[in-house]
């Protein structure tokens, strides 16, 4: 059985302001205290190899993990954060055009193919999420762990609960229903052989073990 | 905004024989106990006004050990009770036919639109009505920190409940059921905000979320 930690990236600059973040936005001081911790728990798991969205806010969390884990460290674009209109990086969050856009982005979400100015949608965060599950399921390391971000990580718990037939109002439950993931929260998912002990055909055979597990934080 | 720690009771010896769970009288297991009093000691750095457990024995036990650990009195409520089993499987551990297709009849109407009630046990509406009973009661209850013990199958109910309502598919109810996992002793965090203060993306959460699931953490 393969173990999947997912990681949170720490808290960047723009997280403690309240701003979207960019592409290249750093973590705080907060941020990188928070992922000397998160590598202290991870130290009790047998992680063989961290994996880490293409984002700074992301390298640099999984840079701390990896020194101290003593293992390789690589990059992907699967598991970068879901990618908004770009008009809104680095904007407030709480201000008029953040707001206004998530009225229409979650309001539409589940309208077929509707999409956000130039953002992704939720086709495009299926297929993403899907493809990076089965990047993982395809590694030859049993022990993973792969920072990635808050939004991002609804999709990925979604896509691996409900599988390849994932509909947007399944993914708009775990959105609405699962708090965000704290800043270097931890979410694990098992990936097994299919069972066919439990009543009818497994949907997915990825599990949700955990979600936002954050005791290391205190 | 209140709050409700799910705790699903320590390993019990039912567990290891893995059949309908419905035995109420299995107790917990040496490492079963010592699971509880692991999350005991967890439940002391939590402000818990009450804890409130299932009937069954394995639930009784691990409420306990927590309840001595941290001085909160108990209440026992049937709405955490695992999911009901036909009486007569209860008492008979290795199924033969045609014991075995009961069981089987059983497990498969949690997932069937049907409606078909196999003996006495519950079937998808009746564990879905009561897991809407149990988030109903839980928010008309004067404590704003509640700690609850109880069942892997409820437990997962009460959150397909929370995500989906009770709207929700047999279909959509299976998948997600076989697809998300708890730990004897796994604690998971619920909100309740009546008012629509939190929010995700600004847009407002009015009632249930969740905010950690399956914690398990103490277990090393």
């Amino acid at each position: 059985m393969k173990s999947i930690y997912f990681v949170r990236h720490g808290e960047s600059v723009h997280n403690a302001a309240k701003r979207f973040n960019e592409l290249q936005t750093p973590l705080s001081e907060r941020g990188i205290r928070q992922a000397g911790e998160i590598a202290e728990r991870a130290s009790k798991l047998s992680v063989e190899l961290v994996v880490a969205s293409t984002l700074k806010r992301a390298q640099q969390t999984a840079a701390v993990v990896a020194k101290r884990l003593g293992v390789n460290m690589e990059s992907s674009a699967f598991f970068v954060e879901g990618i908004q209109s770009s008009r809104l990086l680095g904007k407030e969050v709480s201000g008029p055009e953040i707001t206004e856009a998530h009225k229409s982005y979650h309001g539409n979400f589940t309208v077929p193919g509707y999409r956000f100015e130039d953002g992704e949608n939720f086709d495009d965060l299926k297929e993403r999420a899907l493809a990076g599950l089965a990047y993982l399921e395809g590694r030859s390391e049993e022990n993973i762990l792969v920072v990635s971000h808050g939004f991002f990580m609804w999709i990925i718990a979604a896509a691996a609960v409900f599988g390849k037939d994932l509909t947007a109002k399944e993914c708009q439950g775990v959105i609405r229903g699962f708090d965000l993931m704290e800043n270097t929260g931890l979410t694990v998912l098992t990936f097994d052989a299919p069972s066919h002990k439990a009543v009818g055909e497994m949907v997915s055979p990825w599990q949700l073990k955990v979600w936002n597990d954050h005791a290391h934080l205190g | 905004m209140k709050t409700v720690y799910f705790v699903r009771h320590g390993e019990s010896e039912v567990n290891l024989r893995n059949y309908t769970q419905g035995d109420h009288q299995s107790p917990l297991t040496a490492k079963g106990r010592e699971q509880a009093v692991l999350i005991a000691e967890r439940c002391a750095k939590l402000p818990v006004d009450i804890i409130i457990s299932s009937t069954m024995r394995r639930a009784q036990e691990t409420a306990q050990t927590i309840s001595n650990r941290i001085g909160t009195q108990i209440e026992s409520s049937d709405l955490f009770h695992e999911r009901k089993s036909p009486t007569i499987l209860d008492s008979n551990e290795r199924y033969r036919s045609p014991l075995r297709q009961m069981r089987d009849a059983w497990l498969a109407s949690f997932y069937s639109e049907s409606g078909e009630r196999v003996e006495d046990g519950e079937n998808f509406s009746d564990i879905m009505t009561r897991a809407g009973e149990a988030l109903a009661y839980l928010e008309t209850r004067p404590e704003n920190n509640i700690l609850v013990v109880a069942h892997g199958f409820i437990l997962r109910t009460v959150l397909s409940h929370v995500l989906f309502g009770k709207m929700i598919s047999p279909e959509e109810f299976r998948k997600f059921i076989l697809s998300v996992r708890v730990e004897n002793t796994g604690i998971s965090v619920l909100h309740f905000d009546p008012d629509g203060t939190e929010t995700y993306d600004n847009m407002p959460i009015k009632g249930w979320f969740m905010r950690v699931w399956n914690d398990h953490a103490h277990l090393g």
